[in-house]
């Protein structure tokens, strides 16, 4: 679908742009100390770190991937909410006080506070990075895709407006500015979620009028895109475009029927919203990609009336069809994915680095309790936002990810701008606390423990912002090479790796006595290459990056958490056992 | 694997009086939690045609345990809380040293 660049979406998002940019400045003045850049101090209040959690983790996977999902889906977008958001009781009850009390920059710092080891301030550092780049990928991709519709820019554009807004808002005052950035951003993604919401209610379930009236033929219209060999696309008969003679994809996400015979329900509850949706019946859309008879790649899309009950159910999306199928390595593959997301939210380095912007545990825990209250919420939120953009009338059938702006189009004008500007201030939240946390990897683990480079309070913090800048560079380099790429597929490599490598050593850390330097860094490298290799063979990879038959993949499943998150403890275990001390 | 001694300077366990306690009332709390938690995701995955069809407040089951788990989280956090403010704001009745 082609878009109209929004005039008002760029100014308001130069308007964000600007405020950050001015409050990045002006506490740059005042963070010069290492303590300061990296940890901002310690200084932020426990309400403000609260809200930058949110900031920090709603990513635009959270904001645009599960509103688009649960649009294009129903029900299996939630489950990721769900994940997402259990993920976070770990956070509270086993790390959060325990992180804070024992490190200072980064996550190495609680890791090895028992150990003076180089070699597990290594191990963190290589899996920080790690990590850090995988996150960073799919959110630099995102800000790619959504610059082209939102504000006519081409992709490598809006990867290279990101990347360096979040460079320099890094680079002038490090998690200072980050901080404010994340707490500005959460602010305004719940706020305006809170305002969809009531407008969707507000507006309620309405009929379209094509499908009033058992008009049967209006169910058997298609829509098809036909891409020559020269790159240009045939949309519905008619070349892509705006000119006369030329066509372009219909809006579609239309309810073809709702409880007893009514065509308009008029303002809803929240409650009254779903029994109705799940009484109606939803035209959802199908894809199935052809060639035509002269070879050209064609994929046409086709209408499927849905039963709202069937919507509100699992198993509707190719990622989680394993659950409604008979194979148990479907039913592992779900399992497995529940339980990264449960365990890789305490594990995520950009998370974790936040414990120590707060002055002491209580301020830790206490801002645990305002990101779940603020980021819970949010997903209750997604719920409608997913459900009312599904039935908004204003959906893009080629792109889930426009699902959220353009069910705010769908109220006017100024709300889109206002969301597309939400959506790209989702993705410099995110990003600058990712950079961040590369940046202490590289500056605090790297260079001042595992090389030994003898460095004052401020050469560690010009280490920090020349990282910062590289890891920027990076980011937007791969952001403009994996443009093509799945980005969800990314994010769900960085939780697996993050609770693969990460979780065991933390938890053995905390709760086992007998733990060993040498055992927390098997567990880390252990984890963190298991993990990898364990996607990188599996049947996912295989279609989505080889092309080959995922029915060849050499695992039996796609998502490693099962296997690769005890596979840790067992490492760390026998490490431990191996290498204990014999004599005191 | 070598052992490579770095000059880290992470600080020692501060003496925190009622750490142990807010602990295992955290430790048990997860526990739960992750009892409520499984249970969604196996209902997910081996029973959907259960949580399909059973109604509550006419939504299903599917839908209610999903709200059911954000809220539990927040209402949980929140008991944590409390109860951790209560142990910190209670005078130590002798001071141990644990080392």
């Amino acid at each position: 679908m082609i878009y109209e660049p929004s005039l008002t979406a760029i100014l308001v998002f130069g308007l964000f742009v600007a405020i950050t940019l001015g409050l990045s400045f002006y506490f740059g003045a005042k963070a010069r100390s290492a303590q300061s850049y990296f940890a901002a101090g310690g200084s932020i209040h426990w309400f403000v770190n609260g809200i930058a959690f949110a900031g920090d983790y709603l990513s635009a996977a959270s904001f645009l991937g599960i509103c688009g999902m649960i649009a294009f889906f129903g029900y299996d977008g939630f489950l990721y909410s769900i994940g997402y958001l259990a993920g976070w009781i770990v956070a509270l009850f086993v790390i959060a006080e325990p992180v804070k009390r024992l490190g200072r920059y980064t996550l190495a710092d609680a890791l090895n506070s028992r150990f003076q080891s180089r070699s597990i301030k290594l191990a963190s550092a290589i899996s920080t990075l790690a990590i850090s780049i995988f996150y960073l990928i799919p959110q630099m991709v995102g800000a790619g895709a959504l610059v082209k519709p939102l504000l006519g820019f081409p992709h490598w554009v809006g990867v290279v407006l990101v990347g360096a807004v979040v460079v320099l808002i890094v680079v002038t005052a490090g998690m200072v500015s980050t901080t404010y950035v994340q707490f500005l951003k959460g602010s305004l993604l719940v706020l305006f979620s809170v305002v969809l919401t009531f407008l969707i209610l507000n507006r309620g379930l309405r009929v379209d009028p094509r499908y009033q009236s058992g008009n049967r033929e209006a169910f058997a219209e298609t829509q098809s895109m036909t891409t020559g060999s020269d790159g240009k696309k045939i949309v519905n008969g008619k070349p892509q475009g705006r000119d006369p003679g030329e066509g372009d994809f219909w809006p579609v996400g239309h309810v073809s029927k709702l409880p007893d015979g009514r065509t308009e329900t008029g303002p809803l509850g929240p409650l009254d919203f779903l029994q109705t949706l799940q009484g109606s019946e939803i035209v959802l859309w199908g894809s199935r990609k052809t060639k035509d008879a002269e070879g050209r790649d064609v994929t046409v899309y086709t209408q499927k009336p849905t039963p709202g009950s069937e919507i509100m159910r699992p198993g509707n999306s190719p990622t989680f069809r394993g659950v409604r199928d008979d194979k148990f390595s479907s039913k592992l593959n779900f399992l497995s994915l529940m339980l990264a997301l449960f365990c890789g939210t305490a594990s995520l380095p950009h998370i974790l680095v936040r414990y120590y912007t707060v002055k002491d545990q209580a301020s830790a825990r206490k801002s645990t309790v305002v990101g779940i209250g603020s980021i819970g919420f949010f997903y209750v939120l997604t719920l409608f936002l997913g459900l009312g953009a599904m039935t908004s009338g204003s959906l893009d059938v080629t792109n889930s990810n426009m699902a959220a702006p353009l069910l705010a189009r769908s109220f006017g004008e100024l709300l889109f701008a206002v969301i597309s500007a939400i959506a790209f201030t989702t993705v410099l939240g995110t990003v600058s606390g990712l950079i961040v946390a590369a940046s202490g990897a590289v500056a605090h683990d790297l260079a001042a423990n595992v090389f030994r480079m003898e460095l004052n309070d401020r050469e560690k913090v010009r280490i920090g912002k020349w990282a910062a800048v590289g890891v920027g560079i990076i980011a937007i380099v791969l952001g403009i090479l994996f443009e093509k790429m799945n980005v969800n597929f990314l994010v769900g490599w960085a939780f697996s790796v993050a609770a693969s490598a990460n979780l065991p050593a933390l938890v053995m850390l905390l709760f086992w006595k007998r733990t060993t330097w040498q055992g927390i860094t098997a567990a880390i490298l252990t984890g963190m290459v298991a993990s990898l290799a364990w996607i990188l063979l599996s049947g996912d990879t295989y279609k989505d990056i080889y092309g080959l038959d995922p029915e060849r993949a050499i695992v039996p499943f796609s998502q490693p958490g099962i296997v690769t998150i005890p596979l840790g403890f067992i490492v760390l275990v026998v490490v431990s056992m191996a290498t204990r001390p014999k004599s005191r | 694997m070598v052992e490579l001694h770095g000059a880290d300077s992470t600080p020692a366990d501060v003496h925190d009086a009622s750490a142990g306690k807010r602990s295992r009332i955290g430790i048990v709390l997860f526990v739960a939690y992750l009892a409520f938690y499984a249970g969604y995701v196996l209902l997910n995955a081996f029973a959907p045609a259960t949580i399909e069809r059973t109604q509550l407040f006419g939504v299903n089951l599917a839908v209610n345990y999903g709200l059911a788990l954000i809220a539990v989280a927040f209402a949980l956090a929140v008991a944590y809380d409390l109860i951790c403010r209560s142990l910190d704001a209670r005078p130590p009745a002798r001071t141990e040293d644990r080392g």
